[in-house]
């Protein structure tokens, strides 16, 4: 190796075809999963004794994603163990293989972290495609749109699934993995391994998912992403791989739950106490308890799904004594928790830009921490609000109806925390700040619409109608996907070394938000003039209103090419560095270089001060770094 | 003093835009469902309650925040900036801040929880003005099956056939039972105010009070399969709700026409199943 | 365990190159507390479907005529191996975590895997021969995916059992040394907190394990 690769941490990477299939690699993982895949399909079609097909299905998906696991190397370690020698060195995360590492397993938390954003963000444009494609549906009445018959079904299931897996992983995913070691000071995440693993599955997972367009006729699966019983029983071989996917996903976010969860409790630096933990950590902690519990709920109902769909056991099918009602309930259990899976990264990503834009201390540090555990907590206690009609214990739906609104009142604490942020503030209305109190304006909106939905007798009329569609795509996109876009503006520097441009994002911010809201707003008014969502089919004076949802839903479509292309041009066509600290942050990440060592730190820094001390008279740096005996001067005070 | 003021203008803001809204809710707007039965009615008013409550809180954040954030921008219209006051965690804002939710959201839950009860309990759903007429003793049953991809619809006490069409009549209670033969089905009858999913299995009830006669639209609202958009009855053969004359006679037409079908019918049950298997 | 990091590590005021042996010996501490409450919700709706459809009895078909519950015999053969080998590995694991007794965990621990093992050959034997199949009903299909389901994870427990074991008998051998004060390199996770965590996840397997079997045999 020579003197320049060591010193810029990036090995020379030579081409050889031995090494391209000879080793565990990227390109040997897929073939051994495909070729492993098919035998397994083969033996599998063999066994089954009824001809639906799905048993040798699923077995070859998931004897197939274990051969290509195996082949990346999870299994490596594994063997060792079994050997009884101690793991593999950790410390190895020192050392960079160059861009290839982004291709294989990473032991280093950045290089994860960028896997899972550009992996997530690429399935986020995919099925945004999809929302395009139903949205084109809409534009013709009676189900008059361009897809044939009976396809539509198919394009709501692949927009929503997919749009699940991304919503459950790009906030988590992508940036807590990315920051959340580098802001509690900590060299590396708890479990890389498993943390490297949980992202292939979901490459893995999101193949599998798409690869059941193949599948026949219409391709795909007919359930949307609920794959509620007994038609995700029933329906055709498409359905093996939404179910395999989506377990996949589960085990995914569970694994980086546990993970980011140990991470924050053990790997923090010294003097990093709860009380100067950044918000953006506690919203981790919070969000990673149900993304630990909840999702092994959604892989044991989709396992039981599989055994009724490749053994013909009969957990629901009323026919062989099971129950759809059995299927709603344990989905929901692990439904509502999902949902807030989705919006309390977004809370943190939103606490954390505040109070560095506002130049003073987050108002109500505490009572935001406990508002997210609130909700945390709350979010296991409302489930049976997705099945006010189902005729599941009607005798509870003035507990689950009141419990539902009370969540609303830790939510409602975020609010505080915003306004009384933002009193008497020294404001900067830089993109960040304006994409986060977008995501407040928007979460608003999705969050009082779900207060009509938790009343029961208003649930009547407004459940699985586009009301509901509106609500949830307020909270989803409005909320989660419009802190993404904040939190891409605000870490992108410290990231890649440029600085999105603001210019392209003003543009980009001000079509998002009008276009979307333009978009989802009118779907309120759909659901009460009885528009049943996932049907192309609609009233005919409904037309006028749907054109106009589509159009612009195709202009905030466009929006976000506006933001692909700002993040292309300027990650890799400005030639401009940006600052260590352009936004004069305390946090952590912050203060050290830009690119991040591969280590994080060469010595681990000592906490010394909260991350939001801002304001004249602060002059408290937040950490003493003990191998320069330098103290960085703290942000000024402006 | 000039704390007040920014506390005070927003509000008036607020206060104007506020009574707008209420009045426009209140008097102008017509949220459907409309009047057409006890049930829709209910949740007319309800909407009308909550989208009164939700835009007055809506509108109050909107303003406060958006007035702070033009108020308090370095590129705003302050003269001397604000820089940076220690924030105090103000305790009686939060607390009152909290106590305010917690009111709210007690109100809307029983509001909720009277118009629940309004709207389950058979005895209740039946208007105060229509009791008299004995309307509440014997509710008119209709069961209404799903499966893929229409809805059918039999009336038990006529002899149990089964018709294509929803017919039901006013002054009475209606009484649905609601399940399906195959996947997971949702009758929503919408000018009734009536949803309640249809599951294989079960028998799912609900009651309305038709004042007037109406057309209904029935549609599926859950997702069933490939065709589940194709799962309506609306326009020409659209259900109706039919004055108790004209109800009559459709009833008796009905009974004539499709009841010699109905011995070709499984036995009317709550259920139905696929043939049993034997086991042993 | 959760506790204030600047208390964990003590008078530690300065950070080190490398995370304390103190922080790496808590992580599969706090990750395998977090893993048994990940599984316990796995298992949740197997239980739970397990009451639900009882009580739901769907069209007669809970127990149709000729489903029982199987042989109490092997039932309480499974049972009784599985949470023997448990106890096993559960006593060996608490010596081991004092780090007295290195090299008896050896024997100790394949003992224990070699019972675990056991367990999962009958259980495998009785699923084969129970006489109807998980197609039969809501009964069959709880029981067979709940005894499924328990017995991957006996499977499981016994490799980790096992790879415990094996690293005992390498570690008596080969001592791994102690890290310095100012380590560059982490120390490997210490054996002594493996066990701690491996003991944790067997009594929770076999609490589950023994709620398996009386709900499936007795309720």
């Amino acid at each position: 190796m020579s003197q320049t690769a060591i010193a810029s941490g990036r090995a020379p990477v030579r081409f050889s075809p031995r090494r391209l299939f000879l080793t565990q690699n990227l390109v040997t993982a897929i073939i051994v999963g495909i070729v492993v895949g098919a035998v397994a399909y083969w033996i599998g079609a063999q066994l089954d004794t009824t001809d639906n097909g799905n048993g040798g299905i699923l077995l070859g998906y998931l004897v197939g994603s274990a051969g290509f696991l195996v082949t990346l190397g999870f299994a490596n370690d594994v063997i060792l163990r079994l050997r009884g020698r101690p793991s593999a060195s950790i410390v190895k995360t020192a050392e960079s293989k160059g861009w290839t590492e982004f291709f294989g397993i990473s032991l280093d938390h950045k290089v994860v972290g960028i896997q899972f954003g550009v992996a997530v963000v690429l399935m986020f444009f995919l099925a945004g495609f999809q929302a395009m494609m139903i949205r084109t549906e809409f534009l013709f009445p009676n189900g008059g749109g361009p897809w044939p018959a009976g396809q539509y079904e198919t394009l709501v299931g692949l927009h929503g699934l997919l749009m699940m897996f991304v919503a459950t992983l790009v906030i988590i995913g992508a940036f807590g993995n990315y920051f959340i070691p580098i802001m509690i000071g900590a060299k590396r995440m708890a479990f890389p391994r498993l943390e490297s693993f949980a992202f292939w599955l979901v490459p893995l997972g999101a193949l599998i998912m798409y690869s059941t367009i193949f599948a026949g006729f219409g391709g795909g699966f007919p359930t949307g992403w609920w794959l509620y019983a007994p038609l995700s029983v029933e329906a055709r071989i498409g359905m093996d791989g939404a179910i395999v996917g989506f377990a996949f996903i589960g085990i995914a976010a569970a694994i980086a739950g546990i993970n980011l969860l140990t991470t924050i409790f053990v790997m923090r630096a010294p003097g990093m106490t709860w009380s100067r933990m950044p918000m953006f950590a506690w919203a981790m902690i919070a969000v990673e308890f149900l993304s630990a519990l909840a999702p092994p709920v959604l892989a044991c109902t989709l396992m039981l799904v599989g055994f009724d769909r490749a053994v013909q056991s009969s957990f629901f099918e009323a026919g062989g004594g099971g129950s759809g009602l059995l299927y709603q309930e344990m989905f929901w259990f692990f439904g509502h928790p999902e949902v807030y899976i989705f919006i309390i990264p977004a809370f943190g990503v939103v606490l954390e830009i505040l109070p560095v834009f506002t130049r003073k201390p987050l108002f109500g540090y505490r009572l935001a921490v406990a508002g997210m555990l609130g909700v945390s907590l709350m979010s296991w206690f409302v489930w049976n609000h997705h099945i006010f009609t189902s005729s599941v214990a009607p005798g509870l739906r003035p507990f689950f109806m009141t419990a539902t609104e009370l969540i609303s009142i830790p939510t409602g604490v975020m609010f505080l925390n915003m306004l009384g942020t933002l009193w008497k503030a020294d404001l900067r209305l830089k993109l960040p700040l304006l994409f986060a109190l977008a995501v407040m304006f928007n979460f608003l909106i999705g969050g009082l619409t779900g207060v009509f939905l938790s009343d029961v007798p208003l649930n009547v009329t407004l459940h699985d109608s586009f009301f509901v569609v509106g609500h949830f795509h307020y909270t989803i996109v409005g909320g989660e996907i419009f802190a993404l876009y904040a939190a891409s503006y605000f870490w992108f520097p410290k990231v890649t070394g440029k600085m999105l441009n603001a210019r392209i994002g003003k543009w980009h911010f001000w079509t998002a938000l009008i276009f979307f809201n333009t978009t989802f707003l009118p779907m309120f008014a759909a659901g009460y003039l009885g528009q049943v969502r996932r049907s192309p089919v609609y009233a005919a004076e409904l037309h006028g209103l749907n054109v106009w949802i589509s159009v612009n839903g195709f202009l905030f479509g466009l929006s976000n090419l506006i933001w692909l292309y700002n993040i292309v041009y300027s990650w890799g066509f400005q030639k401009e560095r940006a600052p260590v600290n352009p936004w004069e942050s305390r946090s952590l990440e912050w203060q050290i270089p830009t690119p991040i060592p591969a280590d994080n730190f060469p010595r681990i820094p000592t906490i010394v001060s909260g991350p939001y001390e801002y304001g004249p008279g602060t002059t408290r740096p937040i950490a003493e770094w003990p191998d320069t005996g330098q103290i960085p001067t703290p942000a000024p005070a402006i | 003093m000039t704390n007040r003021r920014h506390l005070v203008i927003p509000g008036l803001i607020v206060a104007v835009l506020s009574l707008i809204w209420d009045l426009l809710v209140a008097l102008v707007l017509h949220i459907p469902p409309g009047y057409a039965t006890t049930t829709a009615a209910d949740q007319t008013v309800t909407s009308q309650v909550f989208a009164i409550i939700a835009g007055d809180i809506g509108m109050a954040v909107v303003a406060y925040g958006l007035y702070f954030a033009i108020l308090f921008s370095r590129q705003g219209r302050t003269a001397e900036p604000q820089a940076g006051v220690r924030a105090p965690s103000n305790v009686p804002l939060q607390v009152g801040w909290i106590s305010s939710c917690i009111v709210l959201v007690m109100f809307a839950a029983g509001f909720g929880v009277v118009e629940l009860e309004g709207q389950t309990d058979p005895a209740l759903v039946v208007p105060a003005s229509a009791l008299a007429s004995g309307a509440q003793h014997h509710p008119f049953i209709v069961q209404v099956i799903g499966q893929q991809w229409q809805f059918t619809y039999r009336y038990p006490q006529y002899g149990g056939f089964e018709s294509q069409q929803l017919r039901i009549p006013t002054g009475r209670l209606i009484q649905f039972d609601v399940t399906s033969l195959d996947v997971t089905h949702q009758f929503w009858a919408y000018q009734l105010g009536v949803k309640l999913d249809a599951n294989q299995g079960i028998n799912n009830i609900g009651y309305t009070y038709v004042a007037s006669p109406t057309i209904i639209n029935v549609r599926c609202g859950e997702l069933c399969g490939l065709w589940h958009g194709y799962m309506t009855d609306v326009g020409s053969q659209a259900g109706e709700a039919l004055a108790p004359a004209a109800f009559a006679s459709w009833l008796s037409y009905a009974e004539a026409t499709y009841g010699p079908e109905t011995k070709d019918l499984p036995k009317f049950a709550l259920t139905y199943y696929p043939a049993p298997v034997v086991w042993g | 365990m959760i506790s204030d990091n600047t208390a964990a590590t003590g008078t530690l005021r300065t950070g080190g190159r490398a995370h304390s042996p103190e922080q790496v010996a808590r992580i599969p501490l706090v990750g395998t507390w977090l893993f048994i409450g990940a599984d316990f919700f796995f298992f949740v709706p197997l239980f739970f479907a397990f009451f639900f459809l009882q009580q739901a009895n769907v069209d007669h078909m809970w127990q149709p005529k000729g489903i029982h519950p199987p042989n109490l015999g092997l039932g309480v053969a499974v049972a009784a191996l599985a949470v023997v080998g448990i106890l096993v590995a559960h006593s060996g694991l608490r010596h081991l975590q004092s780090q007295r007794t290195l090299a008896s965990f050896t024997n100790t621990g394949r003992l224990a895997a070699l019972l675990l093992v056991a367990a999962v050959v009958v259980q495998i034997w009785q699923l084969s021969h129970v006489g109807y199949g998980i197609d039969s009903g809501g009964y069959a299909s709880c029981f067979f995916a709940m005894q499924i389901v328990v017995t991957i994870q006996i499977g499981v427990l016994a490799l980790w059992v096992l790879s415990l074991a094996n690293r005992a008998g390498y570690e008596a051998t080969h001592p791994i040394a102690m890290p310095g004060p100012d380590a560059i390199e982490e120390v490997a996770t210490p054996i002594s907190a493996l066990a701690y965590s491996y003991q944790m996840f067997a009594l929770f397997l076999g609490a589950v394990v023994l709620l398996a079997w009386v709900v499936c045999y007795f309720l």
